[in-house]
């Protein structure tokens, strides 16, 4: 889950790469956007999920939080760091 | 190795500028746009002083409206920083991304990077309670306690932007008086939920996975205590960003660039924006230098008998 907002400059330089993400990972993983300024009810799901900072990527297997990546990546890390988590979760 | 008329290094307000004038005025013209299209207004919610948006604009939509008009003209724009540069012979040389490129003229506006503490947990807590903008963060501070640290308006500005989500929000300052405006002391004063500690310094950020708590000393007494906050908010103020040109231009003890108006003492290497204003640093003037600046560049090429032309 990306949680981001359309104020938040790098969210917004990286959104290319995280919807070519999300075709990637199809069948594998499932990419959720969420945008902390759309609702209260988002941000409070942000803060609940210790998120304090825009982007930030929770990855969760069967509904377990298994890992994070926070802040700008590249799109090579990002896929790496990523793959390394749905692998874990694979397992 | 591709060459250029021009090649402005930096996407704020006054490269966006520059790259209007420069691929309108048919110069072959290449924007390195460094981390952010729009520089520091990429993270600013709302201009409300530019003119010709009496509503107020957001400052990625105002740099992605600059970007648009750019394109329009033929402007190049690439995703990358440059690293290195060579203006010591000409054509000057741009090495980006692994890339290279030649060019008769370079705009520089690279602008500023926020200075850092440079205190043990900064780094290491990063997008984990430490952070720099209130502006894109502040929601995600509901109801938590927030330490800023800084003096400056956009120290004060901040903590206000915050107080209205954080339940507290304590303004650490190392001294006794703030530079900030006037009426913005005043507002933060008057509200209740900004706290402030004076002549004091922030010596370390404490956490494990998240901010925990920040730990102070009174500059007076030397007394060290710690303050149980979940967010960090750094704001100390802004350093130029010129190390690629350390040996390339004359820079003074602060790293600015030595100027004078858009002119370096390179002929065909000129300055624009925040890096050539240390006074103003509105985007209207940050767009006003970076127009001077591609003026410069055409007039320069113009008179210039270089036989690519």
């Amino acid at each position: 889950m990306e949680f981001w907002h359309h104020t938040c400059s790098t969210c917004l330089k990286i959104e290319p790469q995280v919807k070519e993400l999300t075709v990637k990972l199809q069948g594998k993983a499932k990419v959720i956007r969420l945008n902390v300024l759309e609702s209260r009810e988002n941000r409070r799901l942000a803060i609940q999920n210790g998120v304090m900072g825009t982007p930030t990527f929770k990855i969760y297997c069967r509904g377990v939080d298994i890992g994070e990546i926070i802040g700008e990546e590249t799109l090579n890390d990002l896929h790496v760091k990523l793959a390394a988590l749905v692998e874990k979760c694979m397992v | 190795m591709k060459q250029y008329d021009v090649v402005i290094l930096g996407a704020g307000p006054a490269g966006l500028t520059a790259a209007i004038y420069a691929s309108r005025a048919k110069l072959s013209t290449l924007i390195i746009s460094g981390p952010m299209i729009g520089g520091q207004i990429s993270q600013t919610y709302e201009v409300g002083n530019y003119p010709g948006f009496p509503e107020g604009i957001t400052g990625p939509n105002l740099a992605t409206k600059f970007k648009t008009q750019a394109e329009k003209f033929g402007a190049i724009f690439i995703d990358s920083e440059a690293t290195a540069v060579d203006f010591n012979s000409k054509p000057y040389t741009v090495v980006f991304g692994g890339e290279k490129v030649e060019t008769h003229t370079v705009i520089v506006a690279m602008g500023m990077l926020p200075k850092k503490l440079n205190i043990p947990g900064e780094d290491k807590l990063k997008g984990r309670g430490v952070f720099a903008c209130a502006t894109c963060d502040a929601v995600l501070y509901e109801d938590l306690n927030v330490a800023v640290i800084g003096g400056g308006d956009s120290a004060v500005q901040e903590a206000l932007d915050l107080a209205k989500y954080a339940s507290e929000v304590t303004i650490i300052h190392r001294r006794g008086t703030f530079k900030a405006e006037k009426y913005l002391i005043e507002k933060a004063k008057e509200n209740p939920r900004i706290k402030f500690v004076m002549n004091s310094e922030a010596l370390e950020i404490i956490g494990e996975k998240r901010v925990e708590e920040v730990k102070i000393r009174v500059n007076s007494t030397g007394e060290i205590s710690t303050l149980k906050v979940e967010g960090v908010l750094i704001a100390i103020g802004w350093i130029p960003n010129t190390a690629i040109f350390q040996g390339q231009l004359d820079l003074d003890l602060n790293n600015y660039i030595i100027s004078k108006s858009v002119f370096t003492e390179k002929p065909g290497i000129f300055i624009a924006g925040d890096l050539n204003d240390r006074v103003y640093r509105q985007v209207v003037t940050s767009c006003a230098s970076g127009c001077i600046a591609a003026l410069e560049a055409v007039n320069y090429l113009d008179t210039s008998n270089q036989e690519h032309r």
